[in-house]
C-alpha cells in the first residue's frame, strides 16, 4: 500500500510548552484515520503542522514522500467554524469556487467552464445546489459544514484534512455527513480530529490518540467499556487497554511536569 | 460655489481630490473593515506623525517621510505579531503612541517657529495642491490594479487565510500587499481628513455599504459611491459655513451611517410586518 502520510521523531514546542512529543505516525492510502484526544491534547496542532501550516520544532512530515513546501498536489481542509468570519460577504457559490484557485496564478486567476462545472456538481451531490445564491452566514451548522467540504473538494484532493466536522452540526446532520464521508473515502484519503468518539469509533478505519504523545495507532475496535472510560478518564487508558497501567502513566506524566 | 468651482483652483483641486480619495477609501476601507483591521489603521495614521515631525526637522516634504513611518509601522506591527504571536491590538497601541511621542519630539526640535500642525492632524482639503493631487492619482491607479487583478485570490484570501494558505496561495504575498496599501492610504488622505479624522473616511462609507449588500465588490463599488457622496457634501458645507472641512466631512460622515442605519432598520420592520 502507497504512503500518504509520513511522520517521524515529530515534536512541537509553543514557547517552552511541548504540544507535541516524538510522534511517528504513517497513513496510507484510502485509510480514514480519525485522531481523538482531550482538548488542548495537540490533535489541531498535529493537522496543522502536517498541512504546513506550522512549522515542527523537530522532526518532519512527508506527503506523497514529499516536504510540504514541494508538494505538488493539492490538499483538501476543512477547517473549524471558528477559524473564519461567518459574516463575510460571500455566496456560497462563490465560497466553494475558491477552491478551485489551488494552481492559479495571483493576478488575473481565471475561471474555467470546467471550474464553475466542478462546484455545480459538487452543490448537487452535496445537496445544497438550491442555496448556492446564499451569503454563507445564513446557513445552518450542518449546511456550511458542507460548503466548506464542498470548497476542499474543489481543488481535487487526493487526501482531506477536517477539524472537528461534527462539532457545530446537530444529530441528525452529524450522520449525513460520516456517510457522506464514507462515500468520500473510497476515492481518497480521509484525516480527521474530532473529540467524538462516537463518530469516529463506528466510521473510520484506524484511529489515533493523542495527548501530546501518540499513545495508541491502529484498529477502531476499542470496546464499549474502554470507550466510555475515554469519556471520563484519560486517553491513555483506552490507549493501553490496560486498566493496570494507570499508575505507571501518571508517574510518567508527573515526572514530565517537574521537568518543565 | 458652482461658480466659484470654475473659477477658483483650489476648489477645483478640492473637488479632484473628493472623488480619488473616495476610490482610495472605499477599497481599502472594505478590505480594512472585512479584516478587522480598524484599529491598526488607526495606529498607522497617528504613528505616520512622527515622519511628519522628522520631515520639518530636516527640512524635507513631511509626506514622505510620513510615508516611510506608515509603511514601517505597518510592516513592523504585522512582522512582530507573526513572529511573536504578540496581540496585534497591544502593539498597534505602543506604535501609535510612541510615533505621536516621536513627532511631538521632533518638532521640538525643529529650530526657529514650531510650523502649524493643524493641517496634519485635522486635514484641510481647501489647501491639497497639484503635487497632493498627482501623489493621489498615482495611489489610486496602484491600488484599483492591484486590488481589481487580484480580486478573486484577495477574496479566498480575506475570508479564510488559513485556507488560501492550505491551497498554497501567495497569502505572504497578500499580507505585504493589503498592509502597504493600508500605509499608503492612510498617508494620502491626510491631506484630506488629517491624522485625527482619517479613520472615519476609512469606516463610515464601507459601514454604511455594509448595510445594504452582502457582496464583496459591490459594497466596493457603493462605498466609494458613499465616500464621494459624503466628501462632497462635507466640502460644500465647509466652503459655505467656513468650518474646517476635516471636520465637517468627518461628521457628515457619521451622521450618514446612523441614518442609513436607521432607514436599514425601517426596512427590516416593514419586511418583517408584511411577510407577517
Amino acid at each position: 500500500m502507497k504512503k500518504v502520510i509520513e511522520i517521524e521523531n515529530l515534536s512541537v514546542f509553543y514557547n517552552e510548552i511541548c504540544a507535541l512529543e516524538n510522534i511517528n505516525l504513517t497513513v496510507y492510502e484510502k485509510d480514514f484515520l480519525g485522531i481523538i484526544g482531550p482538548n488542548g491534547g495537540g490533535k489541531s496542532t498535529l493537522l496543522k503542522v502536517i498541512m504546513g501550516l506550522l512549522k515542527p520544532s523537530k522532526g518532519a512530515v512527508k506527503i506523497y514522500g514529499h516536504s510540504i513546501d514541494s508538494l505538488r498536489v493539492p490538499i483538501g481542509y476543512v477547517p473549524q467554524f471558528g477559524s473564519f468570519d461567518r459574516e463575510f460577504p460571500i455566496s456560497v457559490e462563490d465560497a466553494v469556487l475558491t477552491g478551485c484557485l489551488y494552481g492559479k496564478k495571483l493576478f488575473f486567476p481565471k475561471f474555467l467552464n470546467d471550474d464553475h462545472n466542478t462546484v455545480s456538481t459538487l452543490l448537487k451531490e452535496l445537496n445544497i445546489h438550491d442555496l448556492r445564491k446564499r451569503q454563507i452566514g445564513e446557513l445552518s451548522g450542518g449546511q456550511l459544514q458542507k460548503v466548506l467540504i464542498a470548497r476542499a473538494l474543489a481543488a481535487k484532493p487526493k487526501i482531506l484534512f477536517l477539524d472537528e466536522p461534527t462539532a457545530s452540526v446537530d444529530t441528525s446532520a452529524q450522520g449525513e455527513l460520516m456517510e457522506l464521508l464514507k462515500e468520500l473515502n473510497k476515492k481518497i484519503t480521509i484525516v480527521m480530529v474530532s473529540h467524538d468518539i462516537g463518530a469516529i469509533s463506528s466510521n473510520v478505519k484506524t484511529i489515533a490518540c493523542l495527548n501530546t504523545q501518540l499513545y495508541y495507532h491502529g484498529n477502531p475496535e476499542l470496546d464499549n467499556c474502554m470507550v466510555e472510560k475515554l469519556y471520563g478518564c484519560n486517553i491513555d487508558l483506552i490507549a493501553h487497554g490496560v486498566p493496570h497501567r494507570v499508575l505507571g502513566t501518571h508517574k510518567e506524566k508527573s515526572g514530565k511536569e517537574e521537568n518543565k | 460655489m458652482i461658480a466659484s468651482i470654475f473659477k477658483y483652483a483650489f476648489l477645483q483641486n478640492a473637488l479632484i481630490a473628493c472623488i480619488l480619495s473616495s476610490i482610495a477609501c472605499g477599497i481599502i476601507g472594505t478590505v480594512i473593515m472585512e479584516k478587522k483591521l480598524v484599529m491598526m489603521s488607526g495606529g498607522i495614521a497617528h504613528a505616520s506623525f512622527g515622519g511628519i515631525g522628522l520631515g520639518f526637522l530636516l527640512g524635507v516634504e513631511p509626506i514622505f517621510t510620513a510615508l516611510l513611518f506608515s509603511v514601517g509601522t505597518s510592516l513592523s506591527i504585522s512582522e512582530i505579531n507573526k513572529r511573536s504571536k504578540t496581540n496585534p491590538d497591544l502593539l498597534t497601541g505602543i506604535f501609535w503612541s510612541v510615533g505621536m511621542a516621536l513627532g511631538i519630539l521632533f518638532i521640538s526640535l525643529t529650530p526657529g517657529y514650531p510650523p502649524d500642525m493643524s493641517s496634519y492632524l485635522f486635514g484641510d482639503i481647501l489647501t491639497v495642491s497639484r503635487n497632493d493631487l498627482i501623489t493621489m492619482i498615482a495611489l489610486d491607479i496602484v491600488i484599483i490594479f492591484l486590488i481589481f487583478a487580484g480580486f478573486n485570490m484577495l477574496k479566498a484570501y480575506m475570508f479564510d487565510r488559513e485556507f488560501a494558505s492550505v491551497l498554497r496561495l501567495p497569502v505572504n504575498f497578500l499580507d505585504y500587499m493589503v498592509y502597504i496599501l493600508i500605509a499608503l492610504t492612510v498617508v494620502v488622505l491626510i491631506r484630506v481628513a488629517g491624522i485625527i479624522l482619517v479613520i472615519a473616511l476609512l469606516t463610515a462609507p464601507p459601514a454604511t455599504a455594509r448595510l445594504f449588500s452582502y457582496n464583496l465588490k459591490n459594497i466596493m463599488l457603493i462605498s466609494i459611491l458613499t465616500g464621494l457622496v459624503l466628501c462632497l457634501t462635507g466640502l460644500f458645507i465647509s466652503y459655505s459655513y467656513n468650518i474646517p472641512s476635516g471636520a465637517v466631512i468627518v461628521l457628515v460622515s457619521g451622521a450618514a451611517y446612523l441614518v442609513s442605519a436607521l432607514i436599514k432598520r425601517l426596512i427590516n420592520k416593514i419586511r418583517l410586518s408584511s411577510a407577517v
